[in-house]
């Protein structure tokens, strides 16, 4: 009799052995962080010393005008420049440069001579020194000109700055003495002291980049093992082959998970061993790095892999829900490289040390380990928050395994790809619908605007209320013919559930929270313009009481615009684009038809969370309630404080729970689904 | 009377379709099969074949009707089912990296195999199915006849009352083909019960106890070759197979 814990450990081995025996595999993972970050800082080194030791011995050449400074000074400027040697000094009459140079416009505007020194310096040297009399006597100057382009004139002007700043500063302390009888100076030291340890300087450095290099590595070394362990086997039938013999599929799952846990933390302890050991080694540094050795407390380290190992476990875990839904190699690759994209944005907070941990990031997936790896590195991390991250980080990776434990679905994996005949369909369909979106974009600026000029009110709600559902009857219709699926289907009109839509409202304050800061942070570089922020609405719909602005505003867009948008334009293109295309899509499609520059980026964000809120649920209604609550907020918040309340952003945590966790693994692409209950 | 080592009652099994529609696989299907005797399942491509055999392996479950396995319900108890049951097809697939004798052995630790016992079970089979020249090698390397070979054993590795094969010999060339034929025969003579799902009419001519036609997901008929001779009037199978099916056509339509 074979027992869950001996299969466990067969399956467990034979993974193992299957990917410690391909070569690529174990380089990537293993080989390459080992000899990588070594190399890689070494590298950096050399070429850096290299850099600066080959500029620092070439010779310079400078062509030198010193007819104008005071008689006395000639002669020291003449030996300041010598000191920058290995240098070549010309004495040159620099009359010709200097013609028509004013000192109203300043050095730098003075367009003709700079032109005119450019020519000069095209002669070979790579400055030109010229003295000048100042603005007001007996002041005088010295200008350098210099080609910024060339690294050779960059090292000529650091020297020749560093040997003349030296000049100027003793001709300063010459006439302080001249005219006071001492240094007016005196009595002030600037002192500043350093109060971080060696190890919280090593550690607060580290901690900024380490983040982002172990989800880089967990996604490079654990993807590999994903991918082999879960499409692969799908895709060579050796899954097919498992799931016929005597093995629960759970323990099957998790004898696949704890192999690519496994890679993958090996992998982020040999690649973090080596860049600590590099950097403890003095191979290099980390850019932003203090002066001094580094050190690092062996405590924190240990520490700091403890806080994020429920980020490596939900990675993981992730990784093999996508690699799961692929039914070969390469769709898993499509499908992990979006998710590797976005999987690092959560962990660049911690690249600033101004990112402050507080009790929501702390919840936030990935953000809340790499800020507490960060903090613990550096010796401020608050142990209650620590905790809490701790507790948040194994909640979402236990919700992430108990999904997980759900993907070898027997019925979804041995199901085949659509035959030619399908694919032209779905082709043609998704052609169409994006005709059709073009189509209302144009409909709407057109025939809308023109509605919404002869009345704002009645123009709009004839807007949404004929012109977009009469829209999306034709699309869908055009789907539906194409495709041969019913109408219902193509615009998702099936009841959904309940936890779906409650997910749903729940998540609206956190996309108007979202909404705010992206409109804010984009007023930095597309400010909208005045005569827009006093004139947001319409007079006659501002005019509209509460309840009709709500039915107007918030209501109708959502059931209309969701219509079109989430249901026939995305039921035509779901079936033929990848989920990644479908958002772009749909993010372009639902922005432009905002007729608004300003409110472009907005509302296309919006456009793809509703997409993949439908893709989610397959259902239209989540949507629908998501828009709804949305525009309700935006409208309701100014009249009702409460309801702006940045707080209510937390709601988004239970709420991406119940939509990530609550129901089945969303299914996209073209698999079939099975059913096996009677239908 | 002993127990039917393979049996279906009112299998049904529905699946819905991308296009939103339904697509009934089987409607209804009625099969025994007896211990020692070959049963070979003929139909077009659709017809409801591999369906068939994939319930009976556990990998689909039915939307109606049950199947057993050597008595055990393939949807009461799937685990019990796959003990004693060999399952072979086109997509059972081989792990690359290892070798015919690891692979052995790492099914036979899922089948619950002790060491010693597992060990002497992967000898034998390495001896009997002629792989001691290759059972080192990774299967990766290995030519589609000795995958073959590997992919037989490897299903007969705990000695299972039933085998349940899906098209064996798509793909493998003459010779191949005739030893995975050779090795059905000598199934059925150690007295296990076969069920053969297969396009080669001759092979199913060859080896079959008892045909059955599955056209639409339903059985049209069942019994040995001169009994679906004797009731279609033709002689050759592949004669007799197009006249169950246009006939059960003219009646659907």
């Amino acid at each position: 009799m074979s027992r869950p814990g001996a299969c466990f450990r067969a399956i467990f081995g034979a993974q193992v052995r299957n990917l410690l025996r391909d070569r690529r595999a174990l380089v990537a993972a293993f080989v390459l962080p080992v000899l990588l970050y070594p190399l890689l800082f070494l590298g950096q080194k050399f070429i850096e010393d290299y850099s600066s030791g080959a500029l620092e011995s070439r010779t310079i050449r400078v062509a030198l005008d010193v007819s104008r400074a005071p008689e006395d000074m000639r002669q020291r400027v003449r030996a300041a420049v010598e000191k920058c040697a290995p240098i070549e000094v010309l004495e040159v009459d620099a009359a010709l440069v200097l013609e028509g140079f004013e000192w109203r416009f300043g050095p730098e505007r003075n367009i003709a001579s700079n032109a005119r020194a450019a020519a000069r310096l095209a002669e070979g040297q790579e400055a030109l020194i010229a003295a000048l009399p100042g603005e007001r006597a007996p002041s005088w100057s010295l200008l350098t000109w210099f080609d910024g382009t060339n690294d050779l004139g960059i090292e000529a002007e650091r020297r020749l700055r560093a040997a003349l700043h030296e000049l100027e500063e003793a001709v300063a302390d010459e006439r302080h003495l001249a005219l006071l009888g001492y240094d007016p100076a005196r009595g002030l030291a600037l002192s500043p002291i350093d109060v971080a340890s060696p190890a919280d300087a090593s550690g607060s450095n580290l901690g900024r980049w380490l983040p982002l290099l172990a989800i880089f590595v967990l996604l490079g070394g654990a993807s590999h093992a994903a991918l082999t362990a879960f499409a692969g086997e799908r895709e060579a039938g050796t899954l097919e082959t498992l799931l016929v013999h005597p093995v629960p599929a759970v323990v099957v799952v998790a004898a696949k998970f704890a192999t690519v846990l496994s890679v993958g933390v090996f992998t982020l302890m040999l690649n973090a061993g080596s860049v600590i050991g590099s950097l403890a080694l003095g191979f290099g540094t980390l850019p932003g790095a203090s002066e001094g050795a580094f050190a690092l407390d062996a405590t924190r380290v240990m520490l700091g892999a403890l806080a994020f190992f429920p980020a490596a476990v939900l990675v993981c875990a992730v990784l093999c829900l996508v690699c799961g839904r692929a039914r070969t190699v390469r769709e898993g690759q499509n499908l992990l490289l979006p998710m590797m994209l976005v999987a690092i944005v959560p962990t660049l907070p911690a690249l600033s040390s101004d990112v402050r941990l507080d009790a929501f990031l702390a919840a936030v997936p990935l953000t809340g380990p790499s800020l507490v790896l960060r903090d613990v590195l550096r010796g401020s991390a608050s142990p209650a928050l620590a905790v809490w991250m701790f507790v948040a980080s194994t909640a979402w990776a236990a919700l992430a395994l108990f999904q997980l434990a759900r993907t070898l679905d027997s019925e979804r994996l041995v199901q085949h790809a659509p035959n030619e005949d399908e694919a032209r369909d779905r082709r043609l369909a998704s052609r169409g619908a994006l005709r059709w979106a073009l189509v209302v974009v144009f409909a709407v600026y057109m025939v809308g605007g023109w509605l919404q000029s002869l009345h704002a009110v009645w123009g709009l709600a004839a807007t949404l209320w004929i012109l977009l559902p009469l829209s999306a009857w034709a699309s869908a219709r055009s789907t539906s013919r194409r495709s041969g699926e019913s109408l219902a289907s193509v615009l998702a009109w099936r009841a959904p559930r309940v936890a779906h839509v409650f997910a749903a409202i729940l998540a609206a304050p956190a996309v108007a929270w979202a909404a705010k800061h992206v409109f804010a942070w984009q007023q930095g570089f597309l400010p909208l313009p005045r005569e827009f922020e006093s004139m947001a609405l319409p007079l006659e719909i501002a005019g509209l009481g509460i309840v009709a602005q709500v039915l107007l505003l918030a209501l109708s867009p959502a059931i209309c615009e969701e219509l079109f948008f989430r249901g026939a334009f995305l039921g035509g293109i779901r079936r033929e684009m990848s989920t990644w295309k479908i958002l772009v899509a749909q993010a372009f499609f639902f922005g432009a038809v905002h007729a608004s520059l300003h409110r472009f980026l907005p509302t296309a964000l919006l456009g793809a969370l509703l997409a993949a809120l439908t893709l989610r649920t397959r259902s239209l209604a989540p949507a629908i309630a998501l828009h709804a609550a949305y525009n309700a907020l935006l409208i309701l918040g100014e009249r009702a404080p409460l309801l702006a309340d940045p707080r209510l952003a937390w709601l988004a945590l239970p709420a991406a729970a119940l939509l990530v966790f609550q129901g089945p693994v969303a299914e996209t692409g073209t698999a079939a689904r099975p059913v096996s209950r009677k239908v | 009377m002993s127990a039917a080592a393979i049996r279906a009652r009112g299998l049904e099994k529905t699946y819905v379709d991308p296009r939103g529609g339904r697509v009934e696989a089987l409607r209804g299907l009625d099969l025994e099969c007896s211990s020692g005797e070959i049963f070979g399942l003929l139909g077009q491509n659709g017809a409801g074949k591999t369906t068939t055999l994939r319930i009976l392996s556990t990998t689909l479950s039915p939307t109606a009707g049950s199947a057993e396995v050597d008595g055990v319900d393939v949807a009461r108890d799937p685990i019990e089912a796959r003990r004693r049951l060999g399952f072979l097809s086109g997509t059972t697939g081989l792990y690359p990296r290892l070798s015919p004798r690891e692979t052995l052995a790492f099914f036979g630790r899922l089948h619950g195999f002790e060491k010693d016992e597992l060990d002497a079970r992967v000898e034998e089979l390495v001896r009997a199915f002629a792989m001691e020249e290759f059972a080192d090698r990774r299967c990766e390397g290995l030519s589609t006849g000795q995958r073959q070979r590997v992919s037989i054993a490897r299903a007969v590795l705990h000695d299972p009352p039933v085998l349940v094969l899906d098209e064996p010999t798509t793909g493998l060339d003459v010779l191949a083909s005739s030893a995975m034929i050779d090795f059905i025969e000598s199934a059925r003579a150690g007295g296990t019960c076969v069920l053969l799902s297969t396009h080669v009419l001759s092979e199913a001519e060859r080896l079959c106890d008892r045909i059955g036609i599955l056209h639409g997901g339903r059985l049209l008929a069942c019994g040995p070759l001169d009994e679906l001779r004797e009731k279609t009037g033709k002689v050759w199978l592949e004669d007799v197979f197009k006249e169950l099916v246009q006939h059960a056509r003219e009646t659907t339509r």
